[in-house]
C-alpha cells in the first residue's frame, strides 16, 4: 500500500480537491481512498491502479459533496455563498482563494461523470485516451462529456461575470 | 483519438477571466499529506509491515502489496499488523512516548516494549505539544491554571502524575484515542467524538488530552460541519498556536466565517 500511496497520493489528492471535496477535508478524504482500497487489494489489477484509485476517488468525493450539501441545507448555505458573492472581475480574481472558490461553484453545477471528465483533462492535462482508459467508459463519451462540461464551465463563468457586471476579457 | 487544445492554452478558448479560474487550481492537494495517510493505514492496521516501513522511515515497495495478496486480507492483518493492536499501538505508543519525552525528558522513562524502541515518528503523528484545554470557547477561557512544566520548545507541558507514572494508563490512553483515530478515518464522526469526549472524561490530566482535543475537533467537522468545528478550532488556535496540529486546524477554522471575536486566527 506504502508504493501506491507513493505513487499515486498527489493525483488522488488534486483529484479529490477537483471533484469537490474542500480542502479542510482532503487529508480525510485521501485517507479514505486508501484505506478503502487496502481492503480492496485483491481487486487491483496490475496496470490498473490508478484507474481503481480514481474510482474509489470519485465515490468518495460524491459522498463528501452529499454530506457538505446535507449539511449547507441544514445551515443553510450563508457560509458557502459568502466565498462567492464579492464582486468579480478579472482583476479582482486575482486573490487566488477567490478565484478557486469561483472555479469549486463553476464545477459544482457539473453532473459528475462531465465534472471528473473535465478536471481531468483541463486541470489534470490527461489526454483523451487515459482519461478513457482511467474511467473506463468509450472515447466517444469522454469527448463528449467534455464538450458538454465545456459548455457548463463558459455558460457558469458568463453568469459569475454577469452576476457581479464584471468585464471578463473576450475569447 | 485526437486531443483538443486545453482551454487554457493559447488560443484553446478561454477568456483571461476563465483562465485565471483555471490557473487557480493549479495548487489543489498541495496541502494534503501524504504522511498522514500512511499512518492512518497504519492505525487501521492494514500491515504492520506499513506501520513500521512509515515511522521507520524505511521504504517498502510492491513487497507490501505482493505480500498482502498473498496472504489476504484478513491474514495479512493478522500476520503483518497484528490488527489495531499493533499497527494503531505503534503509532499510538509513538505518539505517547513522544508526549513523554517532552513532558519530563528524565521521567519519562517508561519501559516500553522493545518493538517499539527503534521507531522514529514521522512528523504527522506527533501529538501537539501543549497540555489539554477544553476546546469550547468558554472554556478554553476559563481553564484552571494546572501545574504545569516547561517542554524542550517552552511550552507548558502537564504533568500529569498518572500519565508519568504509569505505564498501564498510558498505554489505555494511547489505546483510546487510537480507536477515535480509527473512526475518524472512517468518517465516523458521532464515534469519535463519543470516544474523545469519553478520553476527556476519564483522563482530564491526561497527557494526551491535547491529541483528544484535535480529534473533537476532527469529529466535530465531520458530524457538524465547519460551522461547528471552526471555533473550536479557533479556540484552540488561541491556546495553542504552534501546535503541530496547527496548519490543519487552521484551515478548518478558515472554513466559516469567525463569530468568536477578534482574537481568532
Amino acid at each position: 500500500m506504502r508504493a501506491l500511496v507513493d505513487e499515486y497520493f498527489g493525483f488522488i489528492a488534486r483529484s479529490l480537491r477537483r471533484l469537490g471535496v474542500p480542502e479542510f477535508e482532503l487529508d480525510d478524504a485521501a485517507q479514505q481512498v486508501f484505506l478503502v482500497a487496502a481492503t480492496k487489494v485483491d481487486r487491483i489489477v496490475a496496470g490498473n491502479e490508478k484507474a481503481f484509485l480514481f474510482g474509489i476517488g470519485l465515490r468518495v468525493a460524491s459522498q463528501s459533496r452529499r454530506a457538505r450539501r446535507r449539511r449547507v441545507a441544514g445551515e443553510g448555505a450563508a457560509a458557502a455563498e459568502s466565498m462567492t458573492s464579492v464582486a468579480v472581475t478579472p482583476e479582482q480574481i486575482a486573490a487566488e482563494r477567490q478565484a478557486r472558490a469561483l472555479l469549486d461553484e463553476i464545477l459544482d453545477a457539473m453532473p459528475e461523470n462531465v465534472r471528473a471528465v473535465f478536471t481531468l483533462f483541463e486541470l489534470e492535462e490527461l489526454t483523451m485516451a487515459e482519461i478513457a482508459k482511467l474511467l473506463g467508459v468509450p472515447p466517444g463519451s469522454v469527448a463528449s462529456r467534455l464538450r458538454r462540461g465545456r459548455e457548463i464551465f463558459h455558460d457558469q463563468a458568463a453568469r459569475l461575470r454577469s452576476r457581479q457586471g464584471g468585464t471578463g476579457g473576450k475569447r | 483519438m485526437t486531443t483538443p487544445s486545453r482551454l487554457s492554452q493559447e488560443g484553446g478558448g478561454a477568456d483571461s477571466f476563465e483562465a485565471a479560474l483555471l490557473r487557480s487550481a493549479r495548487n489543489d492537494g498541495a496541502s494534503a499529506k501524504r504522511e498522514r495517510t500512511l499512518a492512518a493505514l497504519a492505525i487501521a492496521g492494514v500491515a504492520g509491515s506499513v506501520a513500521a516501513g512509515t515511522v521507520a522511515g524505511t521504504r517498502s515497495t510492491g513487497a507490501v502489496l505482493q505480500a498482502i495478496k498473498s496472504l489476504g486480507w484478513l491474514k495479512s492483518v493478522a500476520v503483518l499488523g497484528l490488527g489495531l493492536g499493533v499497527g494503531g499501538g505503534v503509532v499510538g505508543l509513538v505518539a505517547f512516548h513522544h508526549d513523554a519525552r517532552r513532558a519530563d525528558r528524565t521521567s519519562a522513562a517508561i519501559a516500553l516494549p522493545s518493538v517499539m524502541a527503534p521507531v522514529k515518528e514521522p512528523d504527522d503523528l506527533k501529538p501537539p505539544p501543549l497540555p489539554a484545554a477544553p476546546v469550547s470557547p468558554p472554556a478554553v477561557a476559563a481553564a484552571p491554571a494546572r501545574a504545569q512544566i516547561v517542554g524542550p520548545r517552552g511550552h507548558a507541558v502537564k504533568a500529569s502524575p498518572r500519565a508519568v507514572g504509569s505505564a498501564d494508563s498510558l498505554m489505555e490512553e494511547a489505546s483510546l484515542l487510537d480507536r477515535a483515530r480509527l473512526l475518524l478515518v472512517q468518517r465516523d464522526g458521532a464515534g469519535a467524538l463519543r470516544i474523545a469526549d469519553g478520553y476527556l472524561a476519564r483522563f482530564p490530566q491526561g497527557r494526551l488530552a491535547s491529541e483528544a482535543q484535535v480529534i473533537r475537533i476532527r469529529a466535530a467537522l465531520l458530524t457538524g460541519g465547519p460551522a461547528v468545528a471552526a471555533p473550536l478550532a479557533r479556540a484552540f488556535l488561541r491556546a495553542h498556536p504552534d501546535s503541530p496540529h496547527a496548519e490543519a486546524l487552521r484551515k478548518i477554522s478558515q472554513a466559516a466565517p469567525a463569530a468568536d471575536g477578534p482574537g481568532a486566527p
